[in-house]
């Protein structure tokens, strides 16, 4: 039978429903209101985005200033790299660590009870909202300036997201291996250690690369509220119009995260993640 | 109906080892419903499974056989009745004594149910972590020898030492299967409980894994209770085969006064229920 005969031989496509249609087309024109309500509350102006990008007092003065790099700040500013990748080699070494501990309790497939899962969940979620600029400047107030306040926010904002990240990985892995070791006697945590971890550590290391690689970048604001690194350079040459120094700080900035990408994308392909 | 003038025999039906109180498993009036407002799956089901037996169950889909095996483990807990998993009611336990006589019986799972990143052998040895503290299965290297020493004996008895170190995701469905059996006999069970684990086989591997699992039986003296949807394997292997309708036990007999009647008559009505749905 050719291929034409096949189609002509399937029945009438069944029409969208009236309702169906109008739910669609609502959809869009609720988003489109949506986008319209935020540029209005924004005060967004195109004149003054023409104005900034173009104008000679604008962006191009700005690229101007910053040309050429000043080279005498380069290495200052691998020194302070190196704090800010600490920062965040550190913030999402705890955030794992944190993760780890409270995966078991909030998956919903390995939890001991509802209870105690939507507790978790709860924290997971508190630690989630609130940003790890916001955690930064509460840690600034608590523990003083510098890198070990930003690392401790990383940890803390890292820990909601990680933990949600990872229990969502669980709760979509096969629970035959689970169901297996769990009827043969073993306790939770053999179970944990033997079925789930073995069968989720591509996923979280995955997810754990790819958590590093945006706390890396989160760790460079973090400079900007006082939790040091690169970023608090970045801030204090911003401050005192040094764009030459902007530009080689950024310029290190953009190594690090080319580096940090790569090496990412290689370790994950090798572990299957 | 076509059950009618079929012998249904129960516990009194069976040999004396089955009879036992340490019988490996009894069950006895097992109810099971879902809902409370539900159809009842389970229909006072009465079965027992002697020392050195095998029993195989047939029937049609949803007639309840995994439900009455998943209850016999405390996956799903029964709505009435009772399972004596070596002359204790599990579901009267909870805690470290369900895990405790949870390890009486293993359980051979139709999807096989392996760690599939970690190695045959390793997967071998996880059968009996339930019986160590943390410490001494935190990780595979911090195993006993005794434990490790059994799992290489079970992996030889299902004939796969070759493939010790190859991960458990590269085996073929057979040999994955053989290693699942391995793992239940490395639990050291007094019964394994096979759910279909013949399902995803091809006919070869199949009578492989029932010839094994019989051997078990006969050879090792473990009471061994299959599900099949293989009519011809149960005739062939197994010592009693039971057949269910409905929830209900239709025969409990041996495989020489099965007739194909007999077989016919559990999947009766198939076709119709198909057409319905």
């Amino acid at each position: 039978m050719s291929a034409a005969g096949a189609v002509a031989a399937l029945p009438a496509r069944p029409r969208r429903s009236a309702r169906s249609r109008l739910v669609a087309w609502g959809s869009v024109l609720i988003a489109a209101g949506l986008v319209v309500f935020a540029w209005l509350n924004i005060h967004g102006s195109f004149a003054e985005l023409v104005h900034g990008m173009f104008s000679a007092k604008g962006m191009p003065d700005i690229i101007r200033r910053s040309w050429p790099p000043r080279t005498n700040v380069l290495g200052q500013s691998l020194r302070d790299s190196v704090v800010t990748f600490s920062t965040a080699i550190l913030g999402t070494f705890l955030s794992v660590i944190g993760g780890l501990a409270l995966v078991p309790f909030a998956s919903r497939n390995l939890a001991p009870s509802r209870v105690i899962y939507e507790a978790v969940r709860l924290f997971l979620a508190f630690t989630r909202a609130i940003d790890s600029l916001i955690f930064a400047l509460l840690f600034v107030v608590a523990v003083g300036l510098g890198p070990f306040s930003g690392m401790l926010a990383l940890a803390v904002h890292g820990t909601g997201i990680i933990g949600k990240l990872y229990a969502e990985a669980i709760e979509e892995m096969d629970m035959a291996p689970i169901d297996a070791l769990r009827v043969s006697g073993a306790s939770r945590t053999q179970i944990f250690l033997h079925a789930v971890l073995p069968a989720i550590t591509p996923t979280f290391t995955g997810l754990t690369l790819y958590r590093f690689d945006v706390n890396f970048r989160s760790s460079l604001v973090l400079g900007l509220v006082g939790a040091g690194g690169i970023g608090f350079d970045i801030n204090q040459s911003m401050e005192l119009f040094q764009y030459r120094e902007v530009f080689t700080e950024l310029l290190v900035v953009l190594v690090w995260v080319l580096v940090i990408e790569r090496v990412s994308a290689v370790l994950r392909e090798r572990l299957g993640a | 109906m076509a059950l009618v003038g079929h012998e249904v025999r129960g516990l009194d039906g069976l040999g004396d080892d089955a009879r036992a109180v340490g019988a490996p498993l009894r069950i006895e009036g097992l109810r099971m419903r879902f809902a409370a407002d539900g159809p009842e799956v389970l229909r006072g089901v009465d079965l027992g499974v002697g020392r050195g037996e095998i029993v195989a169950v047939l029937g049609a889909n949803g007639c309840g056989k995994s439900t009455m095996l998943r209850c016999a483990i405390r996956l799903l807990d029964p709505t009435g009745g009772q399972i004596l998993l070596g002359g204790r009611d599990v579901a009267s336990l909870d805690g470290h004594e369900l895990r405790a006589a949870r390890r009486r019986a293993a359980v051979v799972f139709q999807n096989i149910a392996l760690v599939g990143r970690k190695s045959a052998f390793e997967n071998v040895c996880l059968g009996g972590i339930g019986a160590l503290g943390l410490r001494r299965s935190f990780h595979a290297s911090a195993f006993p020898a005794e434990l490790r020493g059994r799992a290489a004996a079970a992996l030889a008895r299902v004939g796969l030492v070759e493939k010790a170190w190859q991960h458990a995701s590269t085996l073929s469905g057979g040999q994955a299967q053989r290693v699942a059996i391995a793992r239940a006999v490395c639990q050291e069970p007094s019964i394994i409980l096979a759910d279909e684990p013949v399902s995803a086989l091809d006919p070869r591997a199949a009578e492989d894994v029932l010839a094994l699992l019989a051997s078990l039986a006969h050879d090792d003296g473990l009471g061994v209770l299959v599900v099949l949807h293989q009519p011809e394997l149960a005739l062939a292997h197994a010592d009693r085969v039971v057949g269910m309708v409905a929830g209900e036990i239709a025969f409990d007999r041996p495989p020489s006064e099965v007739s194909a009647e007999d077989v016919a008559a559990l999947y009766a009505g198939q076709d119709d229920a198909r057409e319905a749905a």
